[in-house]
């Protein structure tokens, strides 16, 4: 039977030392890379990932090419170093239903009429991994692919938002994913202002998911800020590649 | 948001679904994205406003073929009646015989393959662009052909406009102040004709320039002042 574990100290922070709607330190970096087309790193918390673009580029094999849309091609991928034990590096079954959900959220931003028959590859790789990795991930692809010169829709943003030990949480880290009662990662795009991921994992009252549906968007918002620093630092610094 | 002349001088730095301006003000032009009454940038880029037109210039962009445009290929494979060409874009373009030279060839007496092998770097003009098939390019006319010496350079395709200037400013000022003869295709490739490294490498300074410091005014001084060796 699993140990009950208090996800809170006594003066009602968490465990470390948050506030229950704080985000965790980010880092974001874009143009890392200089083999790939469009690159980006980010560090939330204790995350640390990487995020790779190549395209849009011809549709091989043939058939899989659509005629009015380009295609896009998505791998989330953990590092067999990126958790406390190693893991295998072969694709499991979370990875690969993860590297669609990303696809999914990323679709409505690309402009995909723009580049009929062609494809685009996105590449994220998680270095270390500390909860939070899809919407880590997602935040930075969506710079990798503007990095990569490709026209979006706005920039979309991703925060999980859950509950630990009742209370309603933002930026969940490892511990409060496995050990909390609920985990719902979004992703928030504030041009469209629309919602292109949404899952849920756990049990949240109606008014528990309205008020972290709410911190979810502030939180993603204050991530929209960061992303839009970084992009433009990248661009506007005069910068010398290796 | 843009406000107008003044900002264009400072030449800001837009972002995708950044707001650049209203459309009961301007008309959308390239890389906006127009919402009911906004107008947003789809790519990073600077804001250019001719007239009620406003266009987000793209800082890094991908060749689109255009019919008209010069392009430098290069030869990726034979193909059945002609070649597939890389014409660094997200398309690959199709060479057909018959756009290859005005003499007549004989396909009894010649194999594709060796007419133009993979690897050739050639120059020609997009002839047909169509969203169903691979653009088709021609090499029949003025200037283009087989590129037999010389160095190939790239630079971003948005960037092309740059390094040609107005009325082809800077191409001129590069051309006079090197006293090497460029070929710049509108796809981003540019062949330099000359094999001369220490000018090769000028010219490679140059295009990092053009590509990194494009949206700061000034830019054609800053290139003089670097191809004569003296700091501005």
């Amino acid at each position: 039977m699993s140990e009950k574990i208090s996800l809170f100290k006594e003066d009602g922070r968490r465990l470390d030392d948050r506030a229950p709607d704080e985000l965790r330190p980010i880092k974001i970096k874009v143009g890392v890379l200089s083999n790939a087309q469009g690159s980006a790193y980010i560090e939330q918390g204790k995350n640390k990932i990487l995020a790779a673009v190549y395209g849009p580029k011809e549709a091989l094999p043939k058939h899989i090419s659509l005629p009015d849309r380009c295609i896009l091609r998505c791998r989330y991928h953990m590092a067999p170093f990126s958790t406390p034990e190693r893991k295998s590096p072969a694709p499991s079954r979370r990875e690969i239903e993860l590297s669609m959900v990303i696809r999914n959220a990323l679709e409505p931003l690309v402009m995909t009429s723009l580049f009929p028959r062609t494809v685009i590859d996105i590449f994220i790789e998680v270095l270390q991994a500390d909860g939070g990795t899809r919407c880590a991930g997602l935040t930075a692809a969506v710079l990798a692919l503007a990095d990569a010169g490709i026209p979006l829709k706005g920039l979309t943003a991703a925060c999980a938002v859950g509950k630990a030990d009742g209370k309603v949480i933002v930026d969940l880290n490892d511990l409060e994913d496995k050990y909390g009662e609920a985990d719902m990662p979004i992703a928030y795009n504030p041009t469209l202002d629309g919602i292109t991921l949404l899952q849920m994992d756990g049990i949240m009252s109606k008014e528990e998911i309205e008020q972290a549906l709410s911190l979810a968007i502030t939180a993603t918002q204050k991530i929209h800020k960061m992303q839009v620093e970084a992009l433009k630092e990248r661009f506007s610094v005069p910068r010398r590649e290796g | 948001m843009y406000q107008g002349n003044e900002q264009q001088k400072q030449r800001p730095i837009v972002v995708p679904g950044e707001p650049v301006g209203e459309s009961r003000f301007y008309i959308p032009g390239s890389n906006t994205l127009k919402i009911s009454d906004r107008m947003f940038a789809t790519t990073v880029g600077i804001v250019r406003v001719d007239g009620k037109r406003l266009d987000v210039i793209s800082l890094k962009s991908f060749y689109q073929p255009k019919i008209g445009d010069l392009v430098i290929g290069i030869v990726k494979e034979p193909n059945i009646g002609g070649w597939t060409v890389d014409i660094n874009s997200p398309f690959l373009a199709f060479l057909p015989l018959s756009e290859y030279s005005e003499k007549r060839i004989r396909l009894s007496r010649d194999s594709i393959g060796r007419i133009l092998e993979i690897g050739t770097v050639i120059t020609g003009v997009i002839k047909d662009v169509s969203i169903f098939s691979s653009p088709v390019i021609t090499m029949k006319g003025k200037g283009l052909g087989i590129v037999s010496s010389g160095t190939l350079l790239n630079i971003t395709a948005s960037k092309v406009p740059r390094i040609i200037g107005k009325k082809g400013s800077m191409l001129s000022v590069i051309e006079r102040m090197t006293g090497v003869k460029l070929t710049v295709g509108q796809n981003g490739r540019i062949i330099v004709h000359t094999e001369d490294s220490n000018i090769v490498a000028k010219i490679r300074e140059v295009i990092e320039m053009v590509e990194r410091e494009s949206h700061i005014y000034g830019l054609t001084e800053r290139v003089e002042a670097l191809l004569a060796g003296r700091k501005l």
